[in-house]
């Protein structure tokens, strides 16, 4: 794995979001240079710091007060939630039958908007072919034991896309997941 | 183990709590959701005052950033609180900068010249310690000031919301690679300011430091 890549995994160490096969392999390069090791705890020392250095600062009280009262004003406006009224049965049987309808004509629409990004100025990133990237994301079956995966876990696993690359990673890595037939 | 388990248990700890706020709200409660105005007022405002480097600004949008999660308050569907929180807020963060600025380059990280290869070949120690508080602040903050955009939305989203980059990635709509790298940048930037006052400030800890 390059030096570049393993410094990714460590911030995803720092936000506790490895998967175990990264953070196994994050500790291997880690055993092996001392660069990284030392990178790491600049990049923890500068997180730090810069936390501590970040302005501290808060809303006003007006503004507090504000957001209270159309909290207040919301709940007067509609029914709480698990206080619906009652109706008698016929009426109860129609609202069915318009809640079904419109349950329909929704989700035709959500259809339409899952097509639709709602982002509006940072448009959606194709999921895989980023050649500026250092590596692909990919959605791979994971598991803390190699040996009990379930097909729900995810993890993410780096992989050269330019076809290049000497200081390549994981030709070995690749190769077993492969054996374990979970790369494609 | 560990690690694992707080990623993968997001939901179940912190972020339940969260959620059972809101559906309190939701049956009458209005102090539930003072509560979670209260949790999130620090890092939601300070990412916005940061962001916009307005105070009116950031009054405003944090104000209709609560006003959207009471309006759509029963309508959640996302896993993570705070990650539905700040993807609002970026959202609206979004729409002001195309309502002040309309032509705002969000790509525009690598303009700087040097690759991030080069500046995460420079792994010379740096002696935090030995600067002072005060002026480490201001130097940071400065810098911070300085990112650009996607950067610093990163960053914030990070040390102020404590945001993890899977979902910081999903709120920019760029893939997690990405999000890391704004990161590394935005700290690469950081570093560099910090060793450009040690090695510049007159009376600064770095001269000290020199035998
Ligand atoms: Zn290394």
């Amino acid at each position: 794995m390059n030096c570049e890549t393993v410094q990714r995994l460590m911030l995803l160490a720092s936000s506790g979001e490895l998967s175990g096969w990264q953070r196994w392999r994050l500790a291997r390069h880690r055993s092996i240079c001392p660069a990284c090791r030392q990178a790491e705890q600049e990049m923890l020392r500068l997180v730090d710091t810069a936390r501590q250095a970040l302005p501290e600062v808060a809303p006003g009280a007006g503004l507090l007060t504000a957001i209270r009262r159309a909290a207040e004003t919301e709940l007067r406006r509609r029914p709480l939630a698990g206080n619906a009224p009652r109706f008698s049965p016929a009426l109860r049987n129609t609202a069915l039958a318009v809640a079904l309808a419109l349950l329909v004509v929704a989700f035709g629409w959500s259809l339409r908007l899952e097509r639709s990004p709602s982002l509006p100025a940072v448009a959606s990133a194709p999921a895989v072919q980023e050649t500026d990237e250092l590596f692909t994301t990919e959605l791979f079956p994971e598991s803390e034991d190699l040996a009990v995966l379930s097909a729900e876990d995810v993890f993410y696993v780096e992989r050269f896309i330019d076809g290049t690359g000497t200081d390549t990673i994981n030709a070995l890595d690749l190769e077993l997941l492969w054996l374990e037939g979970l790369a494609i | 183990m560990q690690q694992k388990e707080v990623m993968r248990s997001e939901p179940p700890t912190a972020e339940v709590s969260d959620f059972e706020r809101l559906s309190q709200y939701r049956s009458g409660q209005v102090e539930a959701l003072a509560e979670l105005v209260e949790k999130f007022k620090r890092p939601l405002y300070g990412f916005l005052m940061n962001m916009t480097e307005r105070a009116d600004t950031a009054d405003e949008v944090f104000q209709e950033v609560w006003l959207r999660v009471i309006r759509h308050s029963g309508r959640i569907e996302e896993r993570n609180f705070s990650g539905w929180l700040f993807r609002i807020a970026h959202n609206l963060v979004i729409d002001h900068w195309r309502r002040q600025r309309p032509a705002i380059s969000l790509e525009k990280e690598n303009e700087d010249g040097l690759t991030l290869k080069e500046r995460l070949a420079d792994l010379q120690p740096l002696p935090f310690e030995r600067l002072d508080g005060e002026q480490v602040k201001r130097r940071v903050a400065e810098a911070v000031k300085h990112l650009p955009a996607e950067q610093k939305e990163v960053f914030l989203m990070r040390l102020e919301g404590d945001i993890p980059f899977k979902e910081i990635a999903r709120i920019q709509g760029v893939s997690i690679n990405t999000a890391l790298a704004r990161m590394q940048y935005a700290l690469a930037k950081l570093r560099q300011e910090l060793k450009q006052y040690r090695e510049t400030s007159p009376s600064g800890p770095g001269k000290e430091a020199q035998p």
